[in-house]
């Protein structure tokens, strides 16, 4: 009863109200079809993401820095001679070991004439890599048997020893290693001796 | 007056509704019929799927790495874009502060995108990088252009090759297993 007095009271009253309404019907019903159409020109997006996995292998490299090594006048008794190679890879750890042969007259391992100059064989083979530490022990690699020829010259295998770079990851380094030999003959014929020392290294594959 | 007043509202009504109503009856005597039409809009969707979500490659030496990535996608559609993003190599996965440089993207290869079934209506393949992309799972990528293709029949479901190449120009690079992140993203447009 209150209202409707009111009402009679304020025609004003309603005369707002159906604005209003009005108002707000107007802003829905433009609401209603202008948002879907919004939406239905969105562009509908998907995407899908796949993991690459590269395996690199340990690999190296090893090169000699000296290819001939000109020794003069050693004297007479053991003399050493140091070769320098670079030992390349990509992984901290590398073991090595080295063949080594005798000195053989002119080159010639199967000449009877002349005995060779002979490796040193009780001292063992110093391998000295610069910026590596062996993992165990020392780096005098002793002999333990024949190795492979080199080339034609009979070689003497020594052990392995493994070192481990001081770098991160990586082992990039001159290794020297020095051979001895005892030239015992006071009287060996004058003229050139060769001898062929081969530095081989070796990683393993990373464990995953 | 206020008798007749109501009266004549009465008579009003009545006579408003006899004007409504009653035509309805004749016409329901007579035969007749009337066509609608049911518009059914279906709104356009796409599904895309790594086929495999791991990808291995072993490398040895150095030089460029191609690998490419198979993907499905399925629309009601036959028109699809799409872009790549994709990151370096790091090794073990780890983004920040890396130890090892990681193998970047060969950027100036570009990225293949190769949909089996689809041809190319616009863009240039390989598509070329324009700029970072969003983090793939953490790991900063680079964003290629976006290609348009169009397949021949109404809808496209074709499986996608995205091929990347990355440049390991590292002759002692550590070894070791490095991880990437390879991501297509396929966007389609409504109907017309």
């Amino acid at each position: 009863m209150v209202c409707t007095a009111d009402l009679k009271q304020s025609p004003q009253k309603i005369k707002k109200l159906l604005k209003r309404f009005f108002v707000i019907f107007g802003i829905m019903f433009i609401g209603w079809w202008i948002v879907p159409l919004g939406l239905n020109y969105a562009q509908d997006t998907e995407s899908a993401h796949t993991t690459a996995i590269l395996d690199v292998e340990p690999q190296i490299a090893v090169q000699v820095l000296d290819p001939a090594v000109n020794v003069t006048n050693p004297g007479i008794g053991e003399f050493d001679v140091t070769v320098r190679f670079s030992v390349q890879a990509n992984i901290k750890q590398v073991n090595m070991f080295v063949q080594a042969t005798d000195f053989y007259f002119e080159g010639d391992p199967h000449g009877q004439e002349i005995e060779p100059i002979h490796l040193v064989t009780s001292t063992g083979v110093e391998i000295d890599p610069a910026g590596a530490t062996p993992v165990e022990g020392g780096n005098t690699a002793s002999y333990v048997g024949d190795g492979d020829p080199i080339g034609t010259y009979p070689s003497r295998k020594t052990d392995t020893i493994s070192f481990h770079s001081n770098d991160d990851h990586t082992f990039n380094h001159s290794v020297a290693v020095t051979v001895r030999w005892n030239q015992d003959d006071p009287v060996k014929t004058a003229g050139q001796y060769r001898a062929n020392v081969k530095l081989a290294c070796a990683v393993e594959p990373a464990e995953h | 007056m206020g008798k007749t007043k109501r009266a004549l509202i009465v008579f009003g009504i009545v006579w408003l509704w006899c004007l409504i109503m009653l035509p309805i009856p004749n016409y329901a005597e007579e035969i007749g019929s009337a066509v609608t039409t049911a518009a059914l809009q279906l709104e356009t969707t796409i599904a895309v799927q790594a086929q495999s979500p791991t990808i291995n490659k072993t490398h040895c030496g150095n030089g460029t790495i191609d690998i490419t990535a198979n993907f499905n996608v399925e629309t009601n559609t036959n028109l699809v874009n799409m872009f790549v993003e994709t990151t370096p190599f790091y090794l073990n996965g780890v983004t920040s502060d890396p130890e090892v440089v990681p193998i970047p993207l060969d950027e100036s290869s570009g990225v293949e995108i190769f949909p089996n079934g689809a041809l190319l209506v616009q863009g240039q393949n390989p598509a070329s990088y324009i700029g970072d992309g969003d983090p793939i799972d953490g790991y900063p990528s680079r964003k290629t252009v976006t290609l348009s293709f169009q397949s021949s029949d109404t809808m496209f479901s074709d499986s996608v090759a995205v091929t990347i190449t990355w440049d390991q120009d590292d002759p002692v690079k550590a070894a070791g297993q490095y991880f990437a992140k390879i991501k297509l993203t396929c966007l389609v447009e409504p109907p017309e």
